[in-house]
């Protein structure tokens, strides 16, 4: 068991040795016996649950229960909005949808379609001359096209796809 | 008669039921403000971010699927209303122990009690966001693993990961804690 191997069984079953499952806690105190550093680890972790057990077991304060009991109340006041019945989108993981976030279907298209303006935007800026020249013969069509007067203006993005 | 089940709630909160909801609401409202303090380490924000995740339990409630308890759904919307909070904010950490119930019987160990719980609270704050919700899911809200898998869209060895590594920024932290040497 490595010493990495000896802190993940820390941070997964905490730093009582007796409450690993067996064969875990069988090798966790042979490798203790040989590496006596380990014992002082164990150590450092104990302290350190006892800690956050301290902080745990002391539940919530009298602050927590009024500002719960003020979520209440405002929730009780507050108009409730709309339901929303669609179905969830499957492949969707369920935290993206807790969030009501779903695909920006129309932004990605809308920045598609900029991208392939750029591209031809590009293009129209090369003379016809730099383009033979760059595939390396004359025997290409020349590019007369104006393509910069293309005129494209996306609409804003749907305010429920974002 | 016994208390309706949350699975049960939820069925009627998706008819529209607002009693229904009510009632949700009151069961996890104290739960979702601690957890989202803890997380933030500002009690407004924590309030606005428990209401705001019980909303979208009301908006999303027709086309939740019970295909797991309704606390773990419940707290996956929380932890990430609260990471997408904490992009846009920074932490306020002194504000999380202040509440920390104190059995100590002296006003020394309860002044060196409130220190350490301080020290806890600042050293968390420091954690990256994944890391500080395991720790809070696992050690605070006393979730296991697996649960804070799934409630962090995680393998539950990646939560183990998130823990070795939280563990150990908290150890550096912290410094040698009470009871060593």
């Amino acid at each position: 068991m490595t010493h990495d191997e000896f802190e993940h069984l820390l941070a997964a079953h905490g730093a009582d040795v007796a409450l690993w499952p067996e064969p875990a806690r069988r090798r966790a105190r042979e490798v203790m016996a040989r590496d006596p550093s380990l014992a002082g680890l164990l150590a450092t972790h104990a302290a350190l649950d006892v800690r956050l057990a301290r902080a745990r077991s002391a539940g919530p304060g009298a602050q927590d229960l009024a500002a719960g009991r003020r979520v209440v109340a405002r929730l009780a006041a507050l108009p409730l909005p709309k339901q929303d019945a669609r179905a969830p989108v499957r492949w969707l993981p369920s935290w993206l949808l807790a969030l009501d976030l779903r695909p920006a279907w129309p932004s990605i298209a809308a920045l598609a379609g900029m991208a392939a303006l750029g591209f031809l935007a590009g293009l129209s800026v090369i003379s016809p001359s730099q383009l033979d020249a760059a595939m390396g013969d004359g025997a290409h069509p020349q590019v007369t096209a104006d393509l910069s007067m293309i005129v494209f203006e996306p609409g804003p993005p749907e305010e429920s796809a974002l | 008669m016994g208390e309706a089940s949350d699975e049960d709630l939820m069925a009627r909160v998706a008819r529209g039921d607002a009693a229904a909801f009510r009632t949700l609401t009151e069961r996890y409202a104290v739960r979702a403000v601690v957890l989202a303090r803890r997380f933030l380490g500002n009690s407004a924000d924590a309030e606005d971010i428990a209401q705001d995740a019980f909303l979208r339990v009301w908006r999303a409630a027709p086309r939740w699927q019970p295909t797991a308890a309704f606390g773990t759904w419940f707290y996956r919307i929380v932890v990430n209303l609260c990471l997408n909070h904490r992009r846009r904010r920074e932490f306020a950490p002194l504000e999380d122990a202040a509440d920390i119930a104190d059995p100590a019987p002296d006003a020394l160990a309860r002044l060196a009690r409130g220190h350490e719980d301080r020290a806890l609270a600042r050293a968390l704050a420091d954690l990256p966001p994944r890391q500080r919700a395991a720790v809070l899911l696992t050690y605070w809200e006393g979730l296991s693993n697996a649960r804070t898998a799934e409630i962090l869209d995680a393998s539950v060895s990646g939560v183990e990961t998130l823990l070795v590594r939280a563990r150990r920024a908290l150890r550096t932290r912290l410094g040698p804690q009470p009871g060593e040497e």
